[in-house]
């Protein structure tokens, strides 16, 4: 490999394939013994070399298709003009600059330096990177293996003590990796609540063979239906929720909305809060407010989430996972109403009980612009972190992510995204430009992650995601039986 | 189509063409990758004798009437040659050349077929060059004699093997016409009369004319006066047959009828020389070769063709330079152009 030019903080290297190989994603070491000093680059692009003088042969040979051309060459020389023919390029993002210290290599920010053309170029071996990088720390989880030489990826949970994003198209493993993610915290003592939009978390108390064997962690995860298993009554929920669920989601005008606070008010002060005593005080307004009152009330005792005997709270539910383990609130084919008490209750919750110096934890929420409004956004991504509820957001669409989110987050699992908007969007998330993610991203197989952030010292680091051993799928009901 | 002859001689005299007599270091010819070029060292190692081989020195010269083409319909079979040759770089001890071939045939049901020999890589040092140079004057039977100077000697390998090729292809076709790129000059400074008339009467034996075309003729009167070309004012195709105006020195030593001939409308006028088949004139096979052959610019396709599959491309030299290197553990020397150096930025 040669190093052929340096263009802003890219280096273009020229090689032939049929002795040497790079793959985009890799990572190059650039290193000049003379110096000690060298630098670490990330293969973004690979391309055939243009040569006007190709250009000419090619044309030549396509124009002649028609005829049969019998060519009696002198092998070895042939293999050599095949090998010009042939002659590859790569695209190379410098991201890290090598020093040596008496003789220990140590890496830190690229500061701008290059090494002269005649220094040894050759891939850069994951582990000898990971270990650069600094990246098991003191909490360790495997998240998979690394695509060129096949080694144990692992990062610090410390490091997820933040926002992070896991992005990718439907199928692509994003949910996944977030299972991965959450049995390596839960591993670690940690806590989490799963807004489970589809399902597919309720089951890792299970082996992967059968629901009738029950995996390590059956004791850590806490599946909850609302309606079912999940409800509470209307006092614990508080008025906020209520009244911000009677008219964001279910429409309350304002003259009822204010009818219906005070009504709370007054019930609330006299210690009979019940759905019933609601809609009877309700009654005693105008008809039309009472009505709108009434009637959706009816909806929300419909849901079964409200009841007026002993209700769940979010305090008793975490002390079944103290030590370490999930809540998985499973959303899947719920009403909006019960959605939204739900989320709104367990997030507000979740909020007094931080304020009030509750350990921290993280959430889970997938798909979470299904569910969350733009103030809950604002509030879990300013005051809530802070307050140590940690999050990671899965979604599809990552566009349907707030800007100030992918701005403010600290690690990306970047899953095959194949439109160029999707992926100019999350770029910032990855504190890398769109030009370096996007050939990574686009040519990303199913399973197959970037992973860069504080957890990989904002380094991209390309891997496959471990298989795990418990149930993982959601059970989608199917007319077709697969074969 | 059969060419197992050339391959057998350079397999032949493999050794001694790649021998490195103990060279150690190559200074690889410039060349531009970026840039479109193409690599046939011909026309500059034998420009001054091409010219004196191609010139129509014409006396007693006017201006005729221009004879129009025949249609004929009668299919015949065509074949054609070009090499080409292009020097690597020059190493302590000699100069690296490669060599292509290439032939191109038409059979009479139309079947185009490319057959390309090479290239071959030789390292003309002053130790072989004349092993080499005698080699093939033995192989054409004619007398022993003392090689040129080494810097013409890849140009005269690159013409042996050409007149091999030119010869091999007068017995592959039977009927038919072989189209040389150049003159039917012969006793040139490279080429004994031998050998061209040797390969003529292989061509005849096979019932084949041999149409030589040049892509560059020089003419001028015997006073000196140059004419840029005979026909380039005449719109019409046609030819000029000119023989009778070659002065009787040079028509001793052509091989054949000379025409000037503007194959097409919007094409150039070549000079073309013309040795027939036993029983028919030079004219019916001009005819002939205008019927059978299509034209680019006025050229002959098939010509056309061998040139294209001969010539070398920036590319190829370069990777004809990293073979040598590597098989000869010769080390790069950067080439040196003192007149950049004393002359630049002018």
């Amino acid at each position: 490999m040669q190093l052929l030019r340096k263009v802003g903080d890219e280096i273009i290297i020229i090689y032939n394939p049929r002795k040497e190989n790079v793959e985009v994603g890799e990572n190059l070491k650039i290193y000049d013994e003379n110096v000690g000093r060298g630098i670490v680059a990330q293969v973004i692009e690979q391309s055939l070399v243009d040569l006007t003088g190709i250009l000419e042969d090619i044309v030549r040979h396509e124009s002649m298709e028609s005829f049969s051309v019998e060519e009696r060459s002198p092998l070895d020389v042939i293999r050599y003009m095949t090998d010009v023919k042939n002659m590859k390029m790569a695209r190379a993002k410098i991201l890290k600059e090598l020093t040596s210290t008496d003789g220990r290599l140590s890496i830190s920010p690229w500061t701008g330096w290059i090494p002269d053309r005649n220094v040894s170029i050759e891939p850069l071996d994951d582990d000898e990177l990971m270990k650069l990088l600094n990246l098991k720390g003191r909490h360790p989880m495997e998240l998979g293996l690394t695509v060129y030489s096949r080694k144990p990826m692992y990062i610090d949970a410390f490091h997820l003590q933040g926002i992070n994003i896991i992005t990718g198209k439907k199928g692509s493993g994003k949910s996944h990796m977030g299972k991965i993610l959450l049995l390596g915290l839960i591993s670690h003592g940690a806590r989490a609540i799963v807004f489970d939009i589809n399902d597919e978390y309720s089951k890792l108390g299970f082996m992967a063979e059968g629901l009738d064997k029950k995996s390590e962690y059956y004791e850590k995860i806490v599946p909850l239906n609302p309606g079912e298993n999940l409800y509470f009554t209307l006092e614990y929920i508080g008025l906020d929720v209520m009244y911000d669920v009677m008219t964001t989601v279910m429409g309350l005008r304002e003259a009822s909305a204010y009818t219906f606070r005070n009504i709370w008010s007054e019930i609330e002060k006299e210690g009979i809060l019940t759905i019933d005593s609601l809609k009877d005080r309700a009654d005693e307004e105008r008809v039309q407010i009472a009505e709108a009152i009434t009637r959706r009330l009816d909806q929300i005792e419909a849901t079964n989430i409200i009841v007026d005997r002993e209700g769940k709270t979010l305090e008793k539910l975490l002390e079944r996972i103290s030590s370490g383990g999930a809540l998985i609130i499973n959303l899947k084919a719920k009403d909006p109403v019960t959605i939204a008490i739900t989320v709104q209750t367990i997030l507000s919750k979740l909020r007094e009980l931080l304020e009030s110096g509750e350990k921290p934890l993280w959430i889970f929420a997938e798909e979470a612009h299904f569910y969350l409004s733009e103030t809950a956004w604002d509030d879990i991504i300013t005051r809530m972190r802070h307050l140590g509820a940690y999050q990671v957001y899965l979604t599809n669409t990552p566009t349907a992510i707030p800007q100030n989110v992918i701005r403010q987050a600290d690690n990306i699992f970047l899953f095959h995204l194949s439109t160029q908007s999707d992926l100019n969007y999350v770029a910032p998330a990855s504190k890398l430009d769109a030009q370096t993610i996007v050939p990574i991203a686009i040519s990303l197989p199913p399973h197959r992650c970037m992973v860069v952030g504080s957890a990989t010292n904002d380094y991209p680091i390309i891997i496959d995601t471990k298989p795990l051993h418990v149930r993982t799928a959601g059970e989608t009901r199917l007319f077709f039986e697969e074969v | 189509m059969n060419s197992e002859r050339i391959d057998d001689v350079l397999k032949e005299l493999i050794e001694l063409l790649e021998d490195p007599f103990g060279a150690r270091y190559i200074k690889p010819r410039v060349i531009t990758l970026t840039e479109f070029d193409y690599f046939n060292d011909e026309t500059e190692d034998k420009a001054g004798e091409q010219e004196d081989d191609e010139t129509l020195v014409l006396s007693d010269w006017r201006i005729e009437n221009v004879s129009s083409f025949s249609e004929v319909d009668h299919v015949v079979p065509i074949i054609a040659t070009d090499a080409a040759s292009v020097k690597i770089g020059e190493t302590d001890r000699g100069i690296i050349s490669a060599i292509r071939i290439s032939i191109v045939g038409k059979s009479v049901d139309e079947e185009i077929k490319v057959l390309k020999l090479g290239p071959y890589v030789v390292h003309i040092t002053e130790e072989n060059k004349d092993d080499i140079y005698n080699y093939f004057r033995e192989y054409f039977g004619v007398p022993e004699a003392s090689p040129p100077a080494l810097r013409k000697m890849p140009d005269r390998f690159r013409n042996f093997l050409e007149r091999m090729a030119q010869r091999s292809i007068c017995a592959q076709i039977e009927n038919g016409i072989v189209l040389w790129d150049g003159s039917l000059t012969a006793g040139t400074i490279d080429t004994p009369r031998k050998i061209i008339d040797d390969s003529l009467d292989v061509a005849k034996r096979h019932g084949n004319s041999v149409v030589g075309v040049s892509k560059n003729s020089w003419l001028r009167l015997e006073d000196g006066t140059r004419i840029i070309s005979l026909l380039d004012n005449v719109s019409a195709v046609g030819y000029i047959k000119v023989d009778r105006w070659i002065s009787s020195f040079l028509r001793s030593r052509i091989r054949g009828n000379v025409f000037a001939v503007k194959f097409t409308e919007d094409g150039f006028t070549f000079r073309v020389d013309i040795n027939p088949a036993e029983g028919i004139s030079s004219e019916h096979v001009l005819n002939l070769l205008r019927s059978n052959v299509s034209f680019y610019n006025g050229y002959p396709y098939l010509l056309r063709l061998a040139h294209i599959n001969a010539y070398f491309t920036p590319n190829e030299i370069l990777a004809i330079q990293s073979y040598v290197a590597d098989k000869f553990n010769l080390i790069f020397v950067r080439p040196f152009d003192v007149r950049r150096h004393i002359l630049s930025p002018f």
